[in-house]
């Protein structure tokens, strides 16, 4: 730091990040105080503090519900784009097949293409399969919007892993299955876990596919949003503090380990 | 750890992609325990042979055996080959120890009988010291003498080295030829070495495959190679030399060198008379400064170019004077007086010294 603090540019550039930093934050921050209200309804700053909103949260069979109904489809569509998004970056990364950057292309569709087009889409093939309303439905659709992370984090790690070692490895004796376990997997699997991480909250909190497919089994983003529409209810301020350090420490885990995976090994 | 060597034979091994003849007519018989270094031009087939023996590659043509099995239909893992990789190829998420017992686990070698013998593998390379550590904490030389270690653990009868030395600097891979002809003498496996470094081909092997667009241009002792090449290819590839174009006299058989001015005997064996493209090949030590009176078999005059002092000797580059450059060496002592630029000098060789070769070009395929 041997440039002085003091001249005007420099003081307009902290200027300006801590104005966009408070701007990203605040909305988050608020809601914590507010989560700790003791009182009737959402305001800020709270007047009186207490758990009681955490309890409440707690003791509502239908918040336990939905949230239950949320991780499993977050689990179910996390291993499903995990492993198929695993599979489709070691081909993209691996194989010499032809119009292989078209394909690329496509695998990265989900990312561009809106939302509510996707919903609809999905909306109208649920209904006409009478698949609507269903878990392992919307367990597919969010995978498909979550493959793109997975082929783009496992994709970069699977151009870092010399396939060498798996020649290696069959030399000195290991068969097909065993040679790909000990070394591209192994060399793999922090970028897997990554993927994994953020396919699981891509669907945690996804709303809009959600509010298409589930009519009647809701999920916790569709009850959240449902209920800010007509309630400024204190528990939702819980509920979104308890997601803020869930997600705040899985992003933490997910980012170490894509770290790790990008470091070219044994160079 | 002491293994017999196994004989390895390739019989006119062929390898084509598409219209590419990578490797053609590859035909050679390993002793056991011979140490058979593959030296080429990158792209002369050489690794692609190598290749084709561990199993990585398919042969189009031809059959390999090892000990008189052919292995073309074995799997890779079932062909008990060691190998050693130019980038080691170390796990990069297993201990050393675990690098070195790999090999013994795949063969389901118990994991306390796994661990001693991958510690004794260790030891033979001194590094039983690194065996907890991992790859990236180890040296480059470090690391490959752990892939060494792991290539031989499990005892395999051939042993296959794909430019093992080539990143490493030249100190070191001195060091680690020293130690590589030791280990060799230790294991007594068949070792299959491929090289592009004609020096380090020179210095470790028994015999010394040269090989050019996939074919073998010679199969030879390294001092065979180096003083009788079979071809311009082999006497330009190996060592330093200068080459004069050879003419033959069609009346007497002898050949003349017209850049020389002056003819020696042909042996009865060459007949640079049948046409082709025939040249001598004399190495840069061979031709020397004569006194006044002791000619040798050619004489010649030459003026002095530039002088490159090394030491021990001098290496010289000097003008005919016709303006050809040429090349020689000479040994010197502290008395020795170092030749100054457009200096005079009286050259000469024996006739023995002036290797006749043909410049062949590789058949087309």
């Amino acid at each position: 730091m041997s440039r002085k603090m003091g001249n005007p540019g420099s003081i307009l550039l902290t200027a300006y990040t801590v104005a966009a930093i408070v701007f990203l934050f605040f909305p988050i921050l608020i809601v914590i105080p507010m989560s700790f209200s003791g009182e009737r309804f959402l305001g800020f700053p709270p007047k009186t503090l207490g758990l009681r909103w955490y309890m409440n949260y707690f003791s509502d069979a239908n918040w336990i519900e939905l949230t239950l109904r949320s991780l499993r489809v977050g689990l179910g569509s996390s291993i499903l784009a995990s492993v198929l998004g695993t599979l489709t970056a070691l081909a993209l990364a691996r194989s010499q097949i032809p119009f292989k950057k078209a394909i690329t292309a496509l695998f990265a569709a989900p990312v561009v293409v809106p939302t509510v087009i996707i919903a609809l889409g999905v909306f109208i093939f649920a209904v006409r399969s009478r698949i609507n309303d269903s878990e392992l439905t919307l367990i597919a659709a969010h995978a498909t919007i979550a493959l793109p992370f997975v082929v783009m984090i496992v994709g970069a790690a699977a151009r870092q892993v010399d396939p060498t070692y798996e020649k290696a490895a069959r030399v000195l004796g290991a068969g097909p299955v065993k040679a790909f376990y000990y070394t591209t997997f192994r060399a793999l699997m922090p970028a897997v876990i990554s993927a994994a991480i953020f396919s699981f909250f891509v669907s945690f909190d996804e709303l809009i596919i959600a509010l298409f497919v589930m009519s009647e089994n809701h999920t916790l983003p569709i009850r959240i949003w449902s209920d800010l529409r007509f309630e400024l209810d204190p528990t939702i301020a819980a509920i979104s503090t308890l997601l803020i350090v869930f997600t705040t420490a899985a992003m933490i885990v997910a980012d170490r380990l894509r770290r790790r995976s990008a470091r070219k090994p044994d160079a | 750890m002491t293994v017999g060597g196994a004989t390895v034979e390739f019989e006119k091994i062929r390898k084509t992609y598409g219209d590419f003849v990578a490797v053609d007519d590859f035909t050679l018989t390993t002793e056991p325990g011979e140490f058979v270094t593959l030296l080429g031009p990158s792209g002369s087939g050489k690794t692609t042979v190598l290749n084709m023996l561990a199993g990585f590659t398919d042969a189009t043509a031809g059959d390999i055996r090892v000990n008189g099995q052919s292995v073309l239909s074995v799997p890779t893992e079932k062909r008990n080959v060691g190998m050693v990789f130019q980038h080691y190829s170390l796990f990069p998420h297993m201990s050393v120890l675990d690098n070195v017992a790999f090999p013994l686990r795949m063969r389901s070698v118990a994991r306390a009988e796994a661990r001693d013998r991958a510690l004794k593998a260790l030891a033979m390379v001194q590094l039983e010291s690194t065996a907890d550590r991992m790859p990236d904490q180890l040296s480059g030389g470090q690391k490959q003498r752990v892939a060494f270690a792991r290539g031989v653990v499990f005892e395999p009868p051939v042993l296959l080295m794909d430019e093992p030395l080539g990143a490493l600097d030249l100190k070191l891979r001195e060091a680690m030829q020293l130690e590589l002809k030791q280990i060799h003498k230790t294991v007594g496996c068949t070792i299959i070495f491929v090289t592009h470094d004609q020096s380090e081909a020179l210095t470790l092997s028994d015999r010394i495959v040269v090989m050019r667009d996939g074919r073998i241009e010679q199969v030879d002792t390294p001092n065979r190679i180096y003083d009788r090449p079979a071809n311009k290819f082999v006497a330009e590839f190996i060592g330093q030399t200068n080459f004069f174009a050879l003419e033959s006299e069609p009346s007497t058989g002898a050949g003349n060198l017209p850049e020389l001015g002056s003819s020696i005997p042909l042996p009865e064996s060459i007949d640079a008379r049948a046409g082709g493209d025939w040249w001598v090949s004399v190495r840069p030590e061979k031709i020397l400064r004569i006194a006044e009176g002791a000619e040798r078999g050619i004489n010649f005059d030459a003026a002095i170019d530039e002088a490159l002092f090394l030491g021990n000797e001098v290496h010289y580059q000097a003008s005919l004077p016709g303006g050809r450059q040429l090349q020689f060496r000479e040994q010197r002592g502290p008395d020795t007086p170092l030749l100054a630029r457009q200096a005079a000098v009286r050259l000469g060789f024996d006739y023995s010294d002036a290797i006749p070769v043909a410049d062949t070009h590789p058949a087309s395929a």
